[in-house]
């Protein structure tokens, strides 16, 4: 399969079965497009659309480098489905830990209900069910060196001492067992104080903070619980981790909803304020709420991601560099087939546990009715389920055996499929489209970049010589 | 080739000879939460500096 596209202006060819992309120029475009109309058809006739725009010696010669492509299993190659057996010895790796289901922000589109997930009961994590946690995690983790915990909630530092209980246990774990923790804390920032701050840079290889973007936007969505803004108590807090930690190895995560389809100025507020790691995601919640994202949306999202993407290039370029997490495509050194059959892992390779030990197959599972996996206090852990989650890979999905971007969302999220259309196999459409505007956006930005780097190269060679 | 320029080689078969350690990041565990997205997690077997630029800039450094 060969999905053509254009994106920020640039034409893109995605051999899907081998992972090659290659950029087009506008003759080659034209011919793929009238090559996939019809594989079969005869030279001439592959030729025909081409006449009336290109000259036909160029385009008898792009014609030939297309065969040779073909010939050479640059393009079209055989849509083989690979054997692979995925993990079959029911290793858990990474945890999603609840340190509080409990919540200092209100947040309008909060899909754990104030932290609550819908469990009517606040709850704090108790530092012993925290380390329960990580024994089991470790005991279930098999030969696997890297172990990820993130700390979740709610929000997370409302049980800050938990939190340091807990990663102090897993140090002296690391030591007798051989493993190493790689901790993440995902919070909104409101509680963070120095003493915080310098604990999260020391102990976490990874810190998300929730910032919507601009004041205004933020604050909508983002209110305290008695009413107010939350833009405010937060900025300064997060501006000051992220110096500390040298700009490396955190996020700035936000939601856009259908109250800000111009969220491309959100992103580009968080890149002047000067973060340089960015994700903002789209939201998910029922059709029926007023800044529910809606089907016809998507051509205006669309092109929001393109607004973005050309923002991004030329900021990268004239020394504002930033990082938006959705147009992150590792295209030489990512990840292996293996890992693009199984997504995220979870249910599988990854579980969140309650503050009360439960264990879910990930964070947005808790508290839907009949997900509930197990304990790590009492040791049950459904395994039927976890074959259930783990045979749920890209390939068994049928909508997705046919989607070119099936290796490269590797199915999209189970939580979704399971909210929406109460499959795990059964993905959510609106991610699926989302997610395809922005891969194409992100090879885009692949190509140009690589292009603009290259062209850069070539014309410091030329001065030196 | 001329009207073809090449980004990316064709490699993602190959991929599953060296594959499947597990060691690689969960996407659910960078800044993911709500919108899976795997295709940018890199490999922990190879060089992590190539991903999110070419200025050094990265997210992820360790190298194994």
């Amino acid at each position: 399969m060969v999905h053509v596209f254009k994106a920020l202006g640039q034409a893109v060819a995605l051999d899907v079965g081998s992972g090659g992309v290659y950029a087009l120029d506008e003759i080659a475009y034209d011919l793929l497009t009238s090559y996939l109309n019809n594989p079969q058809a005869s030279d001439m006739d592959i030729l025909a659309p081409l006449l009336r725009k290109h000259d036909p010696a160029k385009a008898a010669e792009t014609l030939s480098e297309l065969r040779e492509m073909i010939a050479e299993g640059y393009l079209f190659t055989p849509d083989e489905e690979p054997d692979i057996q995925v993990n079959t010895q029911g290793i858990v790796k990474a945890m999603c830990i609840h340190a509080a289901h409990d919540c200092n922000l209100r947040c309008t589109y909060c899909f754990a209900d104030a932290g609550e997930y819908h469990m009517r009961d606040r709850a704090l994590l108790a530092p012993e069910t925290g380390k329960r946690a990580l024994d089991w995690l470790v005991r279930k983790s098999g030969n696997r060196y890297n172990l990820e915990v993130d700390f979740f909630g709610g929000e997370p530092l409302m049980n800050f001492e938990a939190i340091r209980e807990v990663v102090a246990y897993g140090r002296e774990l690391e030591k007798t067992h051989h493993k190493r923790f790689k901790f993440t804390t995902t919070t909104n920032g409101v509680n963070l104080n120095d003493e915080m701050i310098a604990f999260l840079n020391r102990e976490m290889d990874n810190v998300v903070i929730s910032i919507d973007g601009r004041e205004a936007v933020h604050d909508r969505m983002r209110p305290t619980a008695n009413g107010k803004g939350s833009y405010a108590l937060i900025m300064d807090h997060a501006k000051k981790l992220v110096r500390e930690r040298n700009q490396q190895q955190y996020y700035i995560r936000g939601t856009y909803t259908r109250f800000n389809l111009d969220f491309a100025n959100d992103v580009l507020h968080l890149a002047d304020e000067g973060f340089e790691q960015l994700s903002i995601e789209p939201v998910v919640t029922s059709a029926d709420k007023p800044y529910a994202l809606r089907m016809e949306d998507i051509p205006r999202i669309g092109e929001e991601y393109e607004r973005l993407g050309k923002e991004y290039i030329r900021r990268r370029k004239d020394g504002r560099w930033f990082n938006f997490f959705h147009f992150m495509l590792d295209l030489t050194g990512g990840p292996c087939l293996q890992k693009r059959l199984t997504g995220c892992g979870a249910g599988n390779e990854y579980v969140a546990v309650t503050p009360d030990g439960d264990i879910y197959p990930c964070h947005q599972f808790v508290g839907r009715e009949n997900m509930r996996m197990g304990s790590v206090l009492d040791e049950t852990f459904d395994l039927g389920m976890q074959t259930h989650f783990k045979s749920n890979h890209v390939l068994a999905k049928e909508k997705c055996r046919s989607c070119w971007a099936r290796f490269y969302c590797s199915g999209g999220c189970a939580a979704n499929a399971h909210a929406f259309n109460g499959d795990i196999g059964k993905p959510y459409e609106l991610e699926c489209s989302l997610e395809q505007k922005r891969l194409e956006c992100a090879m885009a930005i692949y190509a140009i970049e690589q292009r603009d780097t290259l062209s850069a190269d070539a014309s410091a060679d030329n001065s030196e010589t | 080739m001329k009207h073809f320029q090449t980004v990316a080689q064709p490699g993602l078969q190959e991929s599953v000879q060296h594959g499947g350690c597990g060691e690689c990041q969960s996407s659910c565990q960078s800044a993911c939460k709500t919108s899976c997205t795997v295709a940018n997690q890199s490999c922990a077997q190879k060089d992590q500096e190539l991903i999110a630029g070419r200025d050094g800039k990265i997210n992820r450094t360790e190298k194994r």
